[in-house]
């Protein structure tokens, strides 16, 4: 696809983003109902202008439902991706300033780590840690820890052979600042790109969590958790599954919209080949 | 061939081990007494029965020790047993695993036979229709959660047409035609995001190889097109698809865990979901081995053939 018939996807990336985020920050101010208010003359109703989206099995407005839901999709794609950073990006790093022994023994870890999917890796915490927020944060941030060290770790063999960095040495410059003031900034593109697929991955997984009750706790909403309560209902009322998946959906398909554009943007090798 | 193979299996040991010990860890990440985790009613135990299961168990040794008769069980297929059914951990996970095999593979076939032919045709018309609706098609479907394409199949098909079961499992060896009519919309939700990555990756590699000057030699000697495409393009561009697909167990096993709680189908992942609210730890650790150690050598078989396909790798990678 040629940039020019990217741009209004990108647009349209950024709207989705920034309306699910206006949302859940103005969750309070914007939700039409109270998410936990009860309506038991109103029980797995269809669409109408109240409830454009209906209700649940215990009356309760899917659209506020949705609304509040979103704060816990953001909260894990935003936790997990900045959790992967702060650990992956500093290890891979270290890997090249270290070089020897040290190099091997993280990538080494980091390939065992790397063959552990997200979900199970949350399945297993949430024996161990039990159900909540933040076990879920942990599970998808340490799987995400691998594929931004491996790739912190290339950028920065890159980007070390450059010749400012041979000039930054001769100035004086010891290994560390070298690597967090020098090669850091110069290696953010491709970081940046993972990580913005990275959130969609999270909300996916966390949806996933949330359907087989591995994630954050009901009365709580998440888009997950509805898709689990609403799935005994199926035949009495669709609306309430067809609902919180197009939500997921909207919220990935952005997500990697955004970072297949920034990707193209910031790797001109690939313009040609899409 | 042989000394790459040898190669990769020095590195494939470490890593094996390295996995093993990270589950081994697992265990003492419980809250509380592992012992108290690990058997049948292990809450209700006094101190005298504790001190013989820590026995009993080698959790009375130093913890390297205890690792290493912990991986010389595992080794030899011990990995304790089920709290709840107090069967051997081997024996229920053997009976899971082969169902989730024929989910992953039913759902692997499906997605390959698709995105191949699909992906090959997008990037052999690049810029046509059958390009748009593949691209449309690849993008939706890498967004879409498969459990969801799952429940929309299941009111399709279950709950509005009648056409197929919604739930359960019949065994392969009992009714051939019920198994693969129980198995087909699983294997859908299973397979949509890996066809989805597949038909992408075979289409840019494909374009990518028909940019290359031996391409314009083929069609310069006046080849016709379908020709260059299949038989001089495809090999070539096969190599990174090769790669994905190998990398898509670990998307599939985790796809598992999820579709199989959806279709109520006994496999693997079911199992690992039913014990974590049953508490049930020794199940939870072997689902864990089990998997990882099938993503790794599935990663390592994949490495192979792609050294088999492509004499570069073997003899400098």
């Amino acid at each position: 696809m040629d940039r020019a018939r990217r741009h209004p996807l990108v647009i349209f990336a950024l709207l989705v983003i920034g309306l699910i985020a206006m949302a859940a920050i103005g969750a309070d101010w914007i939700m039409p109902f109270d998410p936990q208010e009860m309506d038991f003359d109103n029980l797995l109703a269809g669409a109408s202008p109240a409830h454009p989206f209906g209700t649940d099995q215990m009356g309760r407005d899917t659209v506020s439902r949705l609304i509040l839901g979103s704060q816990v999709a953001l909260q894990v794609s935003l936790g997990a991706v900045t959790l992967g950073l702060l650990i992956g990006v500093p290890l891979g790093l270290i890997a090249v300033t270290m070089r020897g022994w040290v190099d091997d023994i993280i990538m080494r870890v980091m390939d065992a780590v790397v063959v552990f999917p997200s979900l199970l890796v949350a399945v297993a915490l949430a024996a161990v840690m039990g159900n909540s927020l933040g076990t879920v944060i942990v599970a998808i941030g340490l799987a995400n820890v691998p594929w931004l060290a491996r790739i912190a770790r290339s950028q920065a063999l890159a980007v070390r052979e450059m010749d400012f960095i041979a000039a930054a040495t001769a100035g004086g410059a010891g290994p560390f600042t070298i690597m967090f003031r020098h090669i850091l900034p110069n290696s953010l593109a491709p970081l940046i790109v993972q990580a913005t697929l990275g959130m969609g991955y999270a909300v996916l997984t966390e949806a996933a969590l949330g359907f087989i009750g591995v994630g954050v706790q009901p009365p709580t909403p998440t888009w997950g958790n509805m898709l689990q309560t609403a799935f005994p209902m199926l035949d009495r009322q669709p609306l309430l599954s067809v609902a919180p998946g197009l939500a997921i959906f909207l919220l990935v398909l952005a997500f990697n919209l955004l970072g297949d554009a920034l990707r193209d943007a910031l790797d001109p090798r690939l313009r040609n080949l899409r | 061939m042989r000394r790459y193979i040898l190669r990769r299996l020095g590195q494939l040991i470490p890593t094996l081990l390295l996995i093993t010990f990270m589950v081994f860890a697992l265990m003492h990440a419980l809250p509380g007494d592992p012992a108290r985790a690990l058997v049948t009613g292990g809450e209700a135990l006094d101190e005298t029965q504790l001190a013989v299961v820590r026995k009993e168990l080698n959790l009375d040794k130093p913890m390297p020790v205890q690792y290493a008769l912990w991986l010389g069980r595992a080794l030899s297929f011990d990995l304790g047993r089920s709290i709840i059914t107090q069967r051997k951990v081997a024996d229920e996970l053997s009976l899971r695993a082969l169902v989730t095999l024929e989910l992953g593979v039913l759902g692997w076939m499906l997605s390959t036979l698709i995105a191949i032919p699909a992906g090959v045709l997008a990037g052999a018309f690049r810029g046509g229709r059958i390009d748009a609706a593949t691209t449309v098609f690849a993008v939706s479907a890498i967004a879409l959660p498969g459990f969801w394409v799952g429940i929309m199949l299941i009111l399709l098909f279950g709950v509005h047409l009648h056409w197929l079961p919604t739930q359960g499992f019949v065994a392969f060896n009992v009714d051939p035609w019920e198994n693969l009519r129980h198995m087909v919309l699983p294997a859908i939700a299973l397979g949509t995001g890996s066809a989805a990555l597949l038909m992408r990756q075979t289409r840019s590699a494909l374009i990518e190889v028909l940019a290359l000057d031996y391409i314009r030699t083929a069609r310069a000697k006046g080849l016709a097109r379908r020709a260059v495409v299949l038989e001089h393009a495809w090999p070539n561009a096969l190599l990174p698809v090769v790669t994905v697909m190998g990398l898509e167990i670990g998307r599939m096993l985790a796809g598992a865990v999820v579709v199989e709680t959806l279709f109520g189908i006994p496999g693997m992942g079911r199992m690992i979901v039913q014990a974590v609210f049953q508490h049930d730890f020794p199940i939870v650790q072997g689902c864990v081995l089990v998997m990882a150690s099938a993503v790794l050598l599935v990663n390592f078989a994949t490495d192979l053939v792609y050294a088999w396909l492509d004499p570069r790798i073997r003899y400098d990678g």
